[in-house]
């Protein structure tokens, strides 16, 4: 059974960040932004003033930023305008995009919309051409949705060379527009990426992967979209719900933290090197395989914050408990069950399904030291070796 | 006030054993309705509950969940003059057809022989009004889909048995079993079964951290819960079995694990059994549903016991033990997706048709008997369902 251990080591930051101190300065503006007295005249500065600092920061007009409840919403959002829109407009969304697209994109394909699945390269990349011939298979398709990082390998999709490449192919063949929609819960903050030059037309993103609290996101929108959620006028009519005044603050605060381009790149090359280490020190233990096998220690496919791997003999449940009760949190989405296939992210990658049970995921952030690795490391051979 | 009728079960069949059969269902539901400020009455064979208006829900679950009766139905009581009783039995037969009841049939019994129609009269003077002021009601002596019950006692009381009972024999009257509790469907209707037929239980889990999951074990916690509710509570043994696991594992051929498995835990329920007085095991086995249930791999499995095993499922369609499941209210916690044994001793390709003289020898050369004792020795029990 689990033993109490004193020091404890987090390598789960792919499920949720270490949070940051959030304490701001003065009295919480407690007022409901939609008042006309001076409390809700205070509580709409704040909220706004939240907006543009997030609006600077990801260099977007603040009219184009909605908050949210985190990254589900945000995607939901979205997803689930097309219901509203005449005609079934089809959606088409990668093989590996997070439960939160690809549930929803579901919903759609039960009420009769066009629903296509974008299939990935064993790296969990997805090719401009095999993303072509998905839209020509898929003629009805008016939302494709892409995602940033993988939450569970940490591939990398080329955001801006892919929607450079797409509306080129699709202007050419004279479809119409597109609406690109990409999550980017696991990219913000994380990976150096531009909203300006990515060219999509929303975005989602959360807060707690950024050491936020839970319960407060973003959607980034450029485009008019109808939600399905209807109430107040608040957020545009987007998101009606009286507004989380303290969420959106402690997100402009995070973003101010975490996410401003000279840290991210600063951040990025860190957990490069750490990641490098990590990767390099695994290898030295036998039977283990990296999640893509051909994956690189500084390989630029991948985002250095998440690893997904594969240990000998050790399913990945079985690894996390007994991590667990050494100190360390890693995360799986494995069952150690014969009976249940649930790792389709791996599975639409063609990662054989005996490995895929043995499959953890290591997720790192930026209070994550090289101690800590090695630290892990040699728990991980240890565990190995006892068998 | 709530006042609810209850007829006992099949111990009316039980000759000179009636007394022990109707003290022990009695005890037994004086246990259940603790805590509900119900009293309980034995007359002339059938048991009366009376409880305060807040506490119907409550009696009614209890009701619901004993074992040993035929049935229940809420009594309606007035006084004793016909204007009364015809005026209680039309309130009754008008709740039934508004329930969908179209034929039914009158009984009446008087044991109170000063008042002034005999049963026969009753009959005849209530089933004419009810005539008159129901006539989607008609009565059918033969085959009625259901029986209104007029008795003249101290008061007239009236009935319909609306409420089907658990049947089977009060739980304590055949000794105390072992249940083999996984967290599957099966053993949890198996357990259930044998305390329909008066078995006491406790269950034995086997848990292999960290290659199963705490979890799993809390959903094992869940359904001996559960079925504790019917049985008058349940202890939970909890075995920690990785090392015995592991030894297969490292000793044995992949294929063997299973068969293996079962020995080594029939064996330690065998020997947890005999320290707790329980007189049999219980299994969920049915046969031929895996490949650790044919009769082959069954013989094998059974070597390791001393106790008789009681496989109530053994001839079990699995539609009936679902349906079963469904009904006692375990089915919606076994199939939570946390397993009971990890896919790493689970072979692909299990042995269906053991070879008994070479797995006996397998069995002995993974030299388990110390690793039992232990685990055995460092079990953990849980009282669970245990009435309030």
């Amino acid at each position: 059974m689990s033993e109490t251990i004193s020091r404890r080591i987090y390598f789960d930051w792919a499920a949720t960040a270490i949070p940051l101190r959030f304490d701001p300065a003065g009295s919480y503006p407690w007022g409901n932004p939609s008042s006309l007295h001076e409390e809700g005249k205070k509580a709409r500065e704040a909220l706004e003033g939240a907006r543009r600092t997030c609006a600077h920061i990801l260099g977007v007009p603040e009219h184009t930023l909605f908050f949210t409840s985190g990254g589900t919403e945000s995607n939901a959002l979205v997803i689930h305008s097309l219901l509203l829109r005449p005609g079934k407009p089809g959606i088409l969304y990668g093989a590996t995009e997070h439960p939160s697209v690809r549930e929803n994109a579901e919903i759609l394909r039960r009420l009769e919309h066009s629903v296509g699945i974008i299939p990935v390269e064993s790296d969990g990349r997805i090719l401009s051409q095999t993303l072509f011939a998905s839209l020509e298979k898929f003629p009805r398709t008016r939302l494709v949705c892409l995602m940033g990082v993988n939450n569970e390998t940490g591939a990398i999709h080329d955001i801006p060379r892919l929607v450079r490449e797409l509306r080129i192919f699709q202007s050419q063949r004279g479809g119409p527009p597109l609406h690109i929609h990409c999550d980017l819960v696991q990219t913000l903050g994380k990976i150096p990426f531009s909203l300006q030059e990515a060219d999509i037309d929303s975005a989602a993103m959360s807060a707690h992967k950024l050491g936020g609290p839970r319960g407060i996101g973003l959607l980034y929108c450029r485009k008019k979209v109808e939600s399905l959620l209807r109430g107040g006028e608040q957020e545009g009519g987007l998101r009606p719900g009286t507004e989380n005044v303290w969420g959106a603050m402690a997100l402009a605060h995070c973003f101010e933290q975490r996410a401003l381009p000279s840290v991210v790149r600063q951040e990025h090359l860190a957990a490069t090197q750490r990641m490098a280490l990590l990767i390099r020190e695994l290898s030295r233990i036998p039977g283990t395989t990296l999640i893509p096998a051909d994956r690189s220690p500084e390989d630029p496919r991948f985002s250095p914050y998440i690893l997904q791997v594969a240990f000998q003999g050790m399913p990945g449940e079985v690894m996390v408990r007994t991590l667990n009760d050494q100190g360390f949190a890693v995360s799986t989405g494995s069952a150690c069950s014969a009976a249940h296939q649930d790792r389709p992210i791996l599975k639409a990658m063609g990662v054989p399904e005996e490995i895929a049970r043995r499959g953890i995921r290591i997720s790192q952030g930026w209070t994550t030291t090289e101690e800590d690795i090695r630290a892990l490391v040699a728990t991980i051979f240890t565990i190995i070796q006892k068998g | 006030m709530g006042l609810y009728l209850i007829k006992p079960g099949e111990l009316t069949l039980k000759g000179n054993n009636r007394k022990e059969f109707e003290s022990i269902l009695k005890r037994n539901m004086v246990t259940m309705l603790r805590g509900t400020g119900a009293s309980l009455h034995l007359t002339e064979g059938r048991y009366f509950v009376r409880c305060s208006e807040e506490q119907e829900g409550a009696v009614e679950g209890v009701l619901n969940r004993i074992i040993g009766i035929a049935g229940w139905a809420r009594a309606r009581f007035c006084e004793k003059n016909m204007e009364a009783l015809i005026a209680t039995v039309i309130e009754e037969a008008r709740g039934l057809a508004s329930q969908g009841y179209r034929t039914y049939k009158l009984e009446a019994r008087r044991s109170d022989k000063s008042f002034p129609l005999d049963s026969y009269g009753i009959v005849c003077a209530v089933g004419e009004e009810i005539r008159k002021a129901l006539p989607e009601l008609t009565v059918q002596v033969q085959n009625p889909q259901i029986v209104i019950h007029i008795e003249v006692r101290e008061r007239v009381y009236v009935y319909s048995l609306t409420h089907q009972g658990r049947r089977g024999l009060p739980v304590g009257s055949a000794g105390r079993g072992l249940l083999l509790l996984s967290g599957g469907i099966d053993s949890p209707v198996a357990g259930y079964l044998m305390a329909c037929r008066g078995m006491k239980l406790d269950s034995i889990y086997f848990h292999a951290y960290p290659y199963t999951s705490e979890e799993a074990q809390r959903k094992v916690a869940r359904l001996a819960e559960i079925l504790g509710s019917y049985t008058l509570g349940m202890r939970l043994f909890t075995i920690p079995f990785t090392a015995v696991q592991l030894r297969i594992k490292e000793r044995a051929p992949d294929a063997w694990t299973t068969v293996l498995l079962r020995m080594a835990m029939m064996e330690a329920a065998d020997r947890l059994a005999s320290t707790i007085d329980a007189r049999a095991l219980v299994t969920g086995e049915s046969l031929s549903q895996v490949a650790s249930q044919t009769i082959e791999n069954i013989r094998c499995t059974e070597s390791t016991t001393v106790l008789p095993v009681l496989r109530p499922l053994i001839g079990l369609d699995k539609e009936e033990t679902i349906r079963l499941a469904r009904e006692i209210g375990t089915y919606d916690v076994s199939i939570l997706p946390y397993e009971d044994c990890c896919v790493l001793f689970s072979p692909v390709h299990p042995i269906i048709h053991a070879p008994y003289d070479e797995a006996r020898d397998l069995y002995a050369a993974c030299e388990l008997q110390g690793l039992i004792e232990e685990a055995v020795r460092n079990k953990k029990v849980e009282k669970l369902g245990y009435p309030s």
